[in-house]
């Protein structure tokens, strides 16, 4: 695929690494759509990028607003040719909290809101997305974001299960759409260095970090961006799980 | 090409049991997506596009050759 003038679409664009996706792909020459929960946001995003981005406000956990800000999209002339799924939540919690006398158990709510904004989401989009793709014959690409914790990350039950089920759902559209010719790839990050990872991790546990990096240091969000123009620009990368971690998950 | 011998090709069975007759379901490595498949190499080697209502009418081979047919190809 050559990158002026596709269509991505990018759920969870506004912020992090989907809004450096959506700015690195904007200077490459792509039209940008952006599903994303919070409208002032979306409202910002179509005031800054003029013709280049549009964002429909769309809480990608909901089924019905799926279908409803897919068919939106359509009507506003916006098919995309790649999907890069990235709106998720990151959640941390231990399956049994032993320091509590009561509540003791992973919130059964949590479990579900995560689930929710983590995997059932990158179904509900994909399966709109796809459906329009081979309705055009389109052979198109779907990147999902997962996450190195797929393998396990102690403390992150719904998290960690959530990204597993991403990069299942990546080899099974890829083993099952391949013959039409679609591509499904998941990029798994590993620690980044952004604000939200310093919000949510303490200097310490950060230091502590950097030195199981084999690269020793933390990433950033232009690496996600290469890897995902790589997919995109490499016909022959399918079914896979590139993992962006600095050799974190050896 | 001719339909028998591209349906036989994308469908991994013999050219020489299929007759108009044939119903597509019944060769035995269809499915669903042997189905889109199947239409994916047709449209690619007749150059037509057929459409939701063509796709989901096509069951026998005469179907299909029908519906090119429609599109203004002979196979």
């Amino acid at each position: 695929m050559r990158l002026k003038g596709l269509k991505i679409l990018v759920t969870g664009g506004a912020s992090g690494i989907g809004r450096a996706l959506v700015e690195a792909f904007i200077a490459d020459g792509c039209f940008l759509g952006v599903f994303e929960k919070d409208a002032k946001s979306c409202d910002m995003l179509n005031n800054e990028y003029g013709d280049t981005v549009r964002a429909w406000p769309c809480d990608v956990s909901c089924p019905d607003q799926v279908d409803r800000t897919f068919g939106s999209a359509k009507d506003a002339g916006f098919r995309p040719d790649v999907l890069i799924n990235n709106a998720g939540i990151i959640h941390s919690e231990p399956l049994v909290n032993i320091g509590k006398k009561t509540e003791r158990i992973h919130s059964r709510e949590n479990w579900k809101k995560v689930l929710a904004a983590d995997l059932d989401s990158v179904f509900y989009v994909t399966s709109c997305v796809v459906d329009d793709m081979i309705q055009r014959r389109c052979q198109g690409l779907v990147i999902s974001i997962s996450s190195i914790a797929a393998h396990g990350n102690i403390g992150q039950s719904a998290y960690s299960a959530a990204k597993a089920g991403v990069n299942s759902l990546t080899f099974t559209w890829a083993k099952e759409l391949g013959p039409l010719g679609m591509r499904f790839v998941a990029i798994a990050p590993g620690f980044l260095d952004t604000p939200s990872t310093r919000a949510a991790l303490s200097e310490n546990t950060l230091a502590r970090i950097q030195q199981q990096i084999p690269l020793r240091k933390l990433g950033s969000t232009s690496a996600i961006y290469l890897a995902a123009k790589a997919i995109i620009e490499s016909d022959y990368i399918n079914g896979t799980v590139i993992e962006v971690d600095g050799g974190l998950s050896l | 090409m001719k339909l028998e011998k591209l349906i036989a090709m994308t469908l991994n069975s013999s050219e020489a049991s299929l007759v108009n007759e044939t119903e597509l379901k019944n060769i035995p490595s269809w499915d669903s997506m042997a189905h889109m498949v199947l239409i994916t190499a047709m449209e690619k080697e007749y150059s037509v596009q057929f459409s939701g209502d063509e796709i989901a009418e096509m069951k026998t081979v005469g179907e299909a050759r029908r519906l090119l047919r429609g599109h203004g190809v002979s196979a």
